[in-house]
């Protein structure tokens, strides 16, 4: 009780100065209200649900074995930015990557104006140079995208890129079935269970191999497969992995 | 309420004074008054030009491959070529230092930068003559790395300016300014404006003579 006033006065002088590096802190660059709370964002509704679901599933198991973050997002419009500015304002607001390594990367896709870009992180920038992100664009998705095949391009992206983190050694986790695109969806299932289930239509591929048909085998083993994986998770833990901020403006853009 | 506060104090009055006082000094410093922040956001500033100069170089050094490209297809060219040579050897004449912030040589240095983006601006418009070159993979990929560099430099330009503006808050606002002008006397830095010649890029489409 004595020593109450020069409590509180400690407690003033702290806040006052304290205060005034609040008001000397960096604003923040806004991007509108635009929510992004998972790896894929169609906000343009340009993929269908299995599509969608599949390639979340994809990213989010990649992000979850300490692999890099992608981020997949199709914008309505840009608003008047550049898809340039778009998407380093996103890449500073969303932070994609592990903070020390800065393995972020963003997939923006803009409708109204047609463009595309490939945001690369700092820590991506020796694996995905940005000719390689210009081809990449060039060669899958405007082909794809002109033709209005915007599920086909967006997945042969990521596989593309998935495949190239993989070839220099990230952990991208073993995706047997990539190049399957029939899903069929399944509610159920406790991951437990599911891994005794593909154990064993793994050992009945081994023994029946010369009898059943590849992509009869293969939609089953996804359908039982997919459902339990990421459902219960939506990203890592309360954002993207660990605050990735390391973009230095490298990718490629594109038009379709 | 200050009589009060006295007589229950009794005779530990004079060292709670003294205790008070040392707090509040504590409770001063450990807001970081100035003492980290300010030499912090010198080094961001340094950093920032830093990766300025950095990305300036990189598009320097993809010039020569460009040109020789270029050659390839559009060996007339020769003025627009050699423009572009000599603009990039007189651009990355001057090497710029942190110190350099505030100085004649840093307004040089823009200015020569401007002078390349310029050339290379006409350089590149005058590709768009031939479909071949524009069709040349080399080609797509030495714009695509130049776009990327573009793209960099402008972003690393916002950040710089981001840092200088961040260090002449700290210098020149209180309280920090207080510690500035008690300890370290820094001088505000002058903000990195774009060179008069790449703001004529900018606003203008350059005219390009075609040559044919």
């Amino acid at each position: 009780m004595q020593y109450k006033i020069h409590k509180i006065l400690v407690v003033f002088f702290s806040l006052f100065f304290g205060w005034s590096e609040l008001l000397l802190g960096e604003a923040g660059r806004a991007f509108t209200d635009f929510k992004v709370t998972r790896y894929v964002t169609d906000q343009a509704g340009l993929l269908d649900e299995e599509t969608e679901e599949t390639l979340e599933a994809r990213l989010f198991r990649m992000a979850q074995a300490n692999g890099p973050e992608i981020l997949i997002i199709s914008l309505n419009n840009l608003d008047g930015l550049s898809i340039e500015e778009a998407a380093i304002r996103l890449a500073e607001k969303l932070k994609p990557g592990d903070k020390v390594r800065d393995d972020g990367l963003i997939l923006l896709i803009a409708k109204r104006e047609r463009r595309v870009r490939i945001e690369v992180g700092q820590g991506l920038e020796g694996i995905i140079p940005d000719v390689v992100a210009g081809r990449i664009i060039d060669s899958i998705i405007t082909p794809h995208f002109k033709s209005g095949e915007f599920n086909t391009g967006l997945v042969l992206a990521t596989d593309e890129l998935m495949g190239r983190f993989k070839a220099a050694g990230l952990n991208v986790p073993d995706d047997p079935f990539e190049r399957d695109r029939q899903i069929k969806k399944n509610k159920s299932a406790f991951p437990p269970f599911l891994y005794i289930v593909i154990l064993f239509w793994l050992l009945i591929f081994v023994l029946l191999r010369p009898f059943v048909p590849n992509r009869k085998f293969r939609s089953r083993l996804n359908s039982s497969h997919i459902g339990g994986g990421y459902r219960g998770g939506g990203f890592g833990g309360g954002g993207f992995g660990g605050g990735g901020g390391g973009f230095s403006g490298g990718g490629a853009s594109g038009s379709w | 309420m200050k009589s009060s506060w006295n007589k229950t104090q009794g005779n530990t009055s004079v060292s709670g004074i003294v205790q008070w006082f040392l707090l509040a000094l504590v409770a001063l410093f450990l807001s970081g008054c100035g003492i980290q922040s300010i030499p912090m956001a010198k080094n961001e500033v340094d950093a920032a030009l830093s990766e300025v100069t950095n990305q300036y170089q990189r598009r320097a050094d993809l010039i020569p491959n460009l040109v020789e490209v270029v050659k390839g297809y559009a060996s007339h060219e020769k003025e627009t070529l050699e423009a572009v040579v000599s603009a990039r050897a007189s651009a990355t004449s001057i090497k710029l230092n942190p110190g350099d912030l505030s100085s004649e040589k840093l307004k040089e240095f823009q200015a020569r930068q401007g002078e390349l983006s310029q050339a290379l601006g006409r350089l590149l418009m005058v590709t768009e003559n031939y479909p071949n070159l524009k069709a040349d993979q080399n080609f797509r990929d030495l714009s695509v790395q130049l776009e990327g560099t573009e793209n960099r430099i402008t972003i690393a330009r916002q950040r710089l300016i981001e840092q200088i503006k961040n260090f002449n808050n700290q210098v020149t606002v209180p309280p920090t300014s207080w510690t500035n002008a008690l300890f370290y006397h820094h001088a505000k830095m002058e903000q990195w404006d774009v060179a008069p010649e790449e703001k004529t890029k900018i606003q203008t489409v350059p005219k390009v003579e075609f040559g044919k």
